[in-house]
């Protein structure tokens, strides 16, 4: 998949973390996803996505967190994204 | 790998936490006026003067900002929140204002009314903390902070209901045997068990999260549970369990190491961080461990050599130096990023953004004041006539707080009024 939007904010200071994507949201188009990837869980940044229309799947481990962002009611996303986490 | 679109979504409006915080300053204004008025009593420590500043600082200022905080780092910590936040909000914060009142002009003016209110304290410290703590309890056990909060707000409440009992004896003026024990308790576990402890488990997760530092060892994530046992070994001494000298020193030696111990790592990992810009927080943040430190010091000077009459440093380094200037680096990040995150949770993008809503420049200008009178507190317990003023510019450094916190709400009120602007990509909504 090439409609990847990358964004690394493991080393921003909170809440800059969260400033960043929600300025990302406005580039996120059908047909494409944000994965994030942080220190922890962005529990502040939840429900932002569900309040405005966005889904998310996430994978933690230890000590990072991965947050993949897509438009919920892109469907054929969701669906490539539930297939390559699974 | 999960999808968590579970009940995240419930974050508590910010009316909840914003009014404890609103309110707070105000407490220390009045402490502020009541040390100019009467400078002396703060003295001696067994004044009601001073007993009324001391509540209207541990209740009045660090009681009320920390209910406000709890109800929103629940969600942020635990990814739990508090059933009906806003009837609790508001029960509480009511009970709060009242009891706080109530207590320190009773104990002054009106002895009649000072059970009342301890019992109104009493209800408005419970109905945020019982829930929290419940909900705490069925969290993660592996969560160093929700850990030391477990243990903090125990202790909240027992320092609470000992409180109760305390302001008994003075409303009826009828005082136990044991009255000094139980006040010594009381001052322990409020100090150390509730005080210390919260801003310790705060520290673990805001410390690394908003300065980018490493994190706090394995080890210093068991400072929480090494302190309550200290507490419960103090507690034995004061009671009379224990006797003698020796338990004595033991017992403020071990306070005084897990203070320092704490101090310490927190200062070096200020020292560490990834991207060291330095701002407001961060100096209160310093000013707040380096005061910690000094407050060991003093504890030390006063059991081991015996001075007495240190209770005045104490309470200055360890209320205002350590608690109030912490509580205030808090405030600064707090009160900004809630009010961007309730205008950015409405679907707006076009908002002014977190420095707009608390402009560094207040925000530094501010923390000279607050930084020149602590230093006049401290030079006052040398030259007793110098509290007058050290009081002028401590009511002049809330002042301007609270004008920094009314000025962030005020541009929060104002925008959001405006109507919403979808950004360009979220018109499918
Ligand atoms: C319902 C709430 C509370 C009530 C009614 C209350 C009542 C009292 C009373 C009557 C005393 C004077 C005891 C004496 O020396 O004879 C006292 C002392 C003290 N209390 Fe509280 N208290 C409450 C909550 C707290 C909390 C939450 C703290 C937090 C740290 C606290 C910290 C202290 C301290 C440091 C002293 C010593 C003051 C001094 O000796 O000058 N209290 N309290």
């Amino acid at each position: 998949m090439n409609k990847e939007i990358f964004v690394d904010v493991r080393e921003l200071p909170a809440p800059e973390p969260l400033e960043v994507m929600v300025n990302t949201l406005g580039e996120l188009e059908f047909g494409a996803y944000i994965k994030m990837h942080h220190r922890q869980m962005p529990n502040m940044l939840f429900p932002i996505l569900t309040r405005n229309g966005y889904g998310y799947f996430v994978q933690k481990g230890e000590d990072e967190v991965f947050v993949y962002i897509y438009i919920k009611k892109d469907k054929q996303i969701k669906k490539e994204l539930e297939d390559v986490l699974k | 790998m999960f999808s968590s679109n579970l009940s995240l979504d419930q974050a508590p409006p910010l009316s909840a936490p914003l009014r404890f915080f609103l309110t707070a300053p105000l407490f220390a204004i009045i402490a502020s006026i009541f040390i100019i008025v009467n400078p002396e009593a703060m003295f001696m420590h067994k004044d009601l003067m001073t007993i009324a500043v001391v509540h209207l600082f541990t209740i009045g200022y660090f009681g009320l900002i920390m209910l406000g905080a709890l109800q929103q780092m629940l969600p942020v910590l635990a990814g739990v929140n508090l059933p009906r936040p806003v009837v609790l909000a508001t029960l509480s914060h009511i009970l709060m204002v009242l009891g706080t009142l109530g207590l320190s002009f009773g104990l002054i003016y009106f002895h009649s009314i000072i059970m009342i209110s301890s019992l109104m304290l009493f209800a408005g410290f419970a109905i945020i903390l019982l829930p929290s703590l419940l909900l705490l309890l069925k969290g993660d056990f592996q969560n160093p902070t929700i850990n030391g909060m477990r243990i903090a707000i125990v202790f909240g409440l027992l320092t609470v209901l000992l409180g109760v009992h305390l302001g008994l004896s003075y409303s009826n003026y009828n005082f136990s045997v044991l009255h000094q024990s139980f006040v010594d308790l009381h001052i322990a576990m409020g100090t150390m068990g509730w005080i210390l402890v919260l801003v310790i488990s705060v520290a673990f997760q805001v410390i690394p999260m908003f300065y980018v530092t490493p994190k706090f060892s394995k080890f210093c994530m068991k400072w929480p549970f090494l302190i309550a046992g200290i507490i419960l070994f103090w507690g034995l001494f004061v009671f009379e369990i224990f006797t003698g000298r020796v338990v004595q020193i033991v017992g403020v030696l071990l306070f005084v190491v897990a203070m320092s111990a704490f101090a310490s790592v927190g200062l070096k990992r200020f020292t560490q961080r990834k991207r060291p810009i330095a701002d407001t927080t961060v100096w209160y943040w310093r000013l707040s461990l380096g005061s910690l430190l000094l407050t060991a010091l003093v504890l030390i000077a006063k059991t081991v050599l015996v001075l007495d009459g240190l209770e005045y440093l104490v309470g200055v380094l360890f209320g205002f130096g350590f608690g109030v200037s912490v509580l205030n680096g808090m405030l600064y990040k707090i009160i900004p990023f809630l009010s961007w995150f309730h205008l950015s949770a409405t679907g707006r993008f076009d908002i002014p953004t977190m420095r707009d809503f608390l402009p560094e420049k207040g925000a530094k200008r501010q923390f000279y004041l607050h930084l020149v009178a602590l230093i006049a507190l401290l030079i006052s317990f040398f030259i007793h006539e110098l509290l007058v003023v050290a009081g002028i510019v401590l009511l002049l450094s809330f002042l301007y707080l609270w004008f920094n916190l009314i000025q962030a709400t005020k541009l929060y009120v104002q925008e959001s009024k405006k109507e919403p602007v979808m950004a360009g990509g979220m018109s499918w909504n």
